[in-house]
């Protein structure tokens, strides 16, 4: 017994792998075992079942064009309810010729979004400070004018996803500052700091959004002064930074632990003090690290700023009630549902897709 | 500027020999904890003040007295009994009590249905790994406003009128006026019901434990099946005979039903939603915390001729449970808070009838919103407090 | 050759394996009497770790046979769980099970699967932790250990099962050099107390010293089935003296102190 060298590459092997793969793959994927094949029949003809009901509904025999439910097929989507009101979908109340100044601010914003999180494109610093310094104001007064000759559109009107997504954008950015400083107390040596940034956090964090909206919405004008008149809009924002900053104050957090001793060590070993350290060297790591926290967090907060409804706000949802009462498109919440979930749906996914590659990214940039 | 405080300095930088005397840097802490403390309660005070005014403006006086007060009110589903002339104070435990029931059949369902998707989306079947995938994304990427409110005003609303409700086994009645149930009916009283079916699970457990006991020490299985099934039987006749205990199952009278419990579309509607929202993180979680056990640890067990089941429940299950608590309580967390969007579809919890309704009949904004966050702060940290008291457990255990 | 005489306690016959497209196993033939201790080496994805793996049927094959005292083994096969409960098995990254202290790993098996009392498996369990020299660490949990602290756990655990056969797949290739040895005076006592053993290692000091055969490999395939003393004296293809040289130079790098 000494060789036993019969490998031949040429005989059989990979060819005939090739041409058997598709009916050995759904043998060892599909129907491995006998509980398989019910399970996979029991699926596909639950995906055949669902696209019966659903295609004829949704497309075949939906309506499309109309100017009420009258002119829909009663058994299929009236789809001409979400055509014939998208206007007020997308922009709530917002006056029709000045709607260009909402999508110039979601374009601005989009545009130094785009800046911040490409890597190839320079101008981080500007962007960021843009958003955080200059944005929210231009934004404001954009939208709500008054001045420089743009007619004053009140907060009432705003409304629909645009709205949706406005406080979404105020939170993040708004609270972003806010979160930060509340990161680094809860890190704090100081006593009264770190319990005060420790007391804040836990308490937003362990109660509601419902229950902050409310506050924010009842307990905050009790402590101004009498007279004082509350814009409702703002009040929601006010609940929403209130919440989110603790939020985010702990995705910070994350990344301030995170981030090696040794560097803020040897940030004091050349001589750099807390400031200097932090603004040099842990918060840009930080930064660097809490971008799909971030992203995650933006996505949970999209998804809570409808309810800002229970402040009677014209949020997307109240928007699609509203529409559902209207005499000529009664009770088609479903239609509105189906365009308000696909919009979110779609917003939601590329966010998590987006926060999934980072994350990915940086764990193979920390094995390289 | 050495305004030197975080990034764990601390051991460092501590002077060497003990002194009485505060270093500079101490003197630099004290005097920016000082000035904080002074802004913070500056800040508070004419807060303080304009709170005061406000009130004297409503002719308001702080207090609590108000919980004794009729509330004369009516709320469409408790839990526990109420009538119009109850008080606040019984307002608020019915909220309470609406709020923990959302909450706990939201969990259950949740924890259930996220466990048979997160293991589903690791199955080898390809077919049932996508479809699992496909729910996961697809529910959790929605406002969980949406899940309530698609539930409650599209699917609830498109069942058939009562009488022509859809039945399961004859049991379960749904119909656009919520779902019925079969329920246990309870005619002997707590304390008896109590101490008969204390005595039965105690003696359950012994047999359970004494068979767990000898197998540990002999390797012998002992008999359970049938002294369990004895205890069983005996308690049910007990039971039976004492004219305690039965079921009542739904039946159809006129326009309504009769026996069961009702679940109103509201209750329904949002248990369904948070369950269904629920389990899509959970799932999630189930997942990676069984992905988060190597690869070896499965082939080392199988190696032993350990079968999947054995493999699953000495393996796996021990090593995935110390990864999935912390978050999975942390859901839990999420879910109980969550079961405040009750107020939107209108389920009296505890939003709903205390910081809705009684606060717009009193005006006691502050009293009311304090006992709210009291209760949520006390919801989450008796969860938390169970979490650590598990994590603890097991790092005992460890050693 | 007077082995060959015995019926053989396992016997590999054509097996073939593909990855995907890659053909990972190309006709394997090998058996093994009882006693006797093979050491299989070869350059890394030569496939000699999923020769192991097929024996205890942590890998599927395709085509080809796996029998195990005449008992064929595969992955779907009834006889599957008793095979394994047969065939002990050292993994490279040793697989302790970190929620057990060391002792629960060792008797696991036998209390589980053997139904043996708690009391006699940890009686065994100590008497094979002393073979191993950890009965002091009985208490401590995987973490606790050192790596070479932990590979000799993990060959009492497989122990305690009472194998006819045990699998070595690479069990020092993890490990700091310094706790090489440990390892290998554990396996080499195990080897003169008789044990059926086949390893894939890179330890050519240890198959010198244990093996009955050496069976070589690259691509996939057997190139080589040879006696020690012929394989380590050249007598052997150019691959496999190739593949000798570059492993002893790497030993020298690594060891300078060593002769």
């Amino acid at each position: 017994m000494s060789t036993i060298a019969n490998s031949n590459p040429t005989d059989g092997g990979p060819s005939r792998y090739h041409a058997r793969s598709l009916v050995i793959w759904a043998r060892t994927n599909l129907f491995a075992r006998p509980i398989d094949v019910i399970l996979t029949s029991g699926i596909a003809l639950a995906a055949v079942a669902l696209i019966w009901a659903v295609l004829p509904w949704a497309i075949l025999d939906a309506t499309w064009q109309g100017s009420s439910r009258a002119d829909c097929r009663p058994d299929a989507a009236c789809w001409a309810f979400i055509i014939n009101r998208s206007g007020q979908f997308i922009y709530g109340f917002y006056p029709a010729t000045e709607r260009w100044r909402v999508d110039l601010v979601f374009l601005a914003f989009a545009a130094a979004l785009l800046v911040l999180l490409n890597r190839r494109l320079a101008g981080k610093q500007v962007a960021a400070a843009f958003l955080i310094l200059v944005f929210p104001f231009l934004s404001f007064v954009l939208l709500h004018g008054g001045i420089g000759g743009l007619p004053r559109v009140t907060t009432e009107k705003w409304g629909g996803l645009s709205l949706t997504i406005l406080l979404g954008v105020a939170g993040i950015v708004v609270s972003f500052p806010i979160a930060i400083v509340l990161a680094l107390g809860r890190q704090s040596e100081m006593p009264v700091l770190r319990w005060a940034s420790v007391g804040y956090i836990e308490i937003c964090r362990g109660l509601p959004l419902i229950a902050v909206l409310f506050m924010a919405r009842i307990l905050l004008p009790y402590a101004f002064p009498p007279g004082t008149e509350f814009d409702p809009l703002a009040l929601a924002v006010v609940g929403i930074i209130l919440f989110e900053s603790a939020y985010l104050a702990e995705v910070f957090r994350g990344g301030l632990q995170a981030i090696p001793k040794g560097q803020a060590e040897a940030a004091s070993a050349i001589g750099f003090g807390y400031w200097r350290t932090a603004i040099y060297i842990t918060l840009p790591q930080m930064l660097r690290m809490v971008v799909p926290g971030i992203v995650n967090n933006a996505i949970a907060l999209l998804k809570n700023t409808t309810l800002v409804v229970i402040l009677g706000l014209f949020e997307v949802l109240n928007i699609v009630a509203a529409g559902a009462a209207d005499p000529d498109w009664l009770g088609l919440h479903a239609e509105g549902y189906i365009f308000v979930g696909l919009v979110f749906w779609t917003l939601c996914f590329g966010m998590s897709r987006y926060s999934q590659r980072l994350e990915r990214d940086m764990r193979s940039a920390e094995r390289a | 500027m050495t305004l030197t405080g975080l990034f764990s300095l601390k051991a460092t930088e501590r002077p060497a020999a003990p002194s009485r005397a505060l270093t500079g840097r101490q003197r630099r802490h004290l005097a920016c904890q000082a000035v904080f403390l002074l802004a913070i309660g500056l800040l508070l005070w004419a807060a303080w003040q304009n709170v005061e005014t406000n009130l004297a403006a409503r002719k308001l006086a702080l207090g609590f007295d108000f919980l004794g007060q009729e509330a004369g009110f009516g709320i469409p589903f408790t839990v526990i009994p109420y009538s119009e002339t109850d008080t606040y104070f019984r307002v608020f435990l019915v909220g309470l009590a609406n709020t923990i029931l959302v909450s706990i059949l939201g969990i259950i369902l949740a924890t259930i249905l996220g466990f048979v998707i997160g293991i589903a989306r690791l199955s080898p079947n390809w077919a049932v790994a996508k479809a699992a995938l496909v729910y996961v994304e697809t529910v959790r990427n929605l406002p969980l406003l949406l899940h309530v409110l698609i539930w409650y005003n599209v699917a609830i609303r498109s069942l058939p009128p009562a009488r022509q409700a859809i039945g399961l086994f004859d049991s379960i009645f749904l119909s656009n006026r919520g779902i019925v149930v079969p329920s246990l009916q309870i005619g002997l009283g707590w304390g008896p019901l109590a101490l008969v079916a204390g005595a039965s699970t105690l003696s359950v457990i012994a047999i359970l434990r004494h068979a767990r006991r000898r197998r540990d020490e002999t390797g012998q299985g002992a008999a359970v099946a049938v002294p369990v099934s004895l205890i069983l039987a005996a308690t049910s006749v007990v039971l039976a005979a004492w004219g305690g205990i039965g079921i009542s199952w739904p039946a159809l009278q006129g326009f309504s039903f009769s026996g069961g419990m009702a679940l109103s579309p509201e209750l329904a509607a949002l248990v369904i939603a948070l369950a269904i929202y629920n389990a899509s993180f959970i799932a999630e979680l189930v997942r990676g915390s069984i992905e988060a056990i190597g690869k070896g640890q499965r082939e080392a067990a199988a190696s032993l001729g350990l079968d999947r089941a054995k493999i699953l429940k000495l393996v796996i299950i021990p090593q995935a449970m110390r990864v999935l608590v912390p978050p999975l309580t942390n859901q839990y967390l999420h879910l109980v808070k969550a079961s405040s969007l009750a107020t939107v579809i209108g389920y009296p919890d505890l939003v709903n009838v205390f910081v809705g309704t009684s606060l717009n009949q009193t005006g006691r904004a502050i009293e009311i919103m304090t006992m709210t966050m009291l209760v949520y702060l006390t919801l989450s940290l008796i969860i938390t407090g169970l979490s650590n008291l598990y994590g603890h457990r097991i790092r005992i255990v460890e050693r | 050759m007077v082995l060959a005489a015995q019926r053989p306690i396992l016997e590999i016959a054509g097996l073939n394996k593909w990855f995907g497209a890659m053909h990972a196993l190309r006709d394997i033939d090998l058996s093994i009497t009882a006693g006797e201790k093979i050491v299989v080496c070869g350059p890394s994805g030569s496939g000699k770790s999923t020769i192991v793996r097929c024996v205890n049927a942590l890998e599927r094959y395709q085509t080809g046979e796996v029998r195990l005292e005449g008992r064929l083994v595969n992955a779907d096969c009834d006889s599957l769980l008793s095979v394994r409960r047969e065939v002990g098995m050292v993994f490279q990254s040793f697989n302790l099970f970190p929620h057990l202290s060391v002792i629960d790993n060792v008797t696991l098996g036998p209390r589980k699967l053997l139904k043996i009392g708690r009391e006699e498996a940890e009686h065994r369990a100590m008497e094979l932790l002393a073979r191993v020299r950890l009965a002091d660490q009985a208490r401590k949990v995987p973490s606790q250990l050192s790596g070479g602290q932990q590979q000799r756990v993990a060959i009492a655990r497989a122990l305690a099962m009472r194998p006819k056969l045990m699998l070595f797949d690479e069990p020092t290739s993890a490990l700091d050099p310094e706790m090489v040895k440990e390892v290998l005076d554990v396996m080499m006592s195990l080897a003169h107390e008789g044990m059926t053993m086949i390893c894939v290692t890179h330890e050519m000091g240890f198959a010198r010293a244990v093996a009955d055969r050496i069976v070589f490999m690259a691509d996939g395939a057997i190139q080589e089935t040879a006696l020690p003393e012929a394989f380590f004296c050249g007598d052997c293809c150019a691959r496999a003296r190739q593949f000798i040289s570059h492993v002893m130079k790497e030993r020298l790098a690594s060891q300078p102190g060593e002769p």
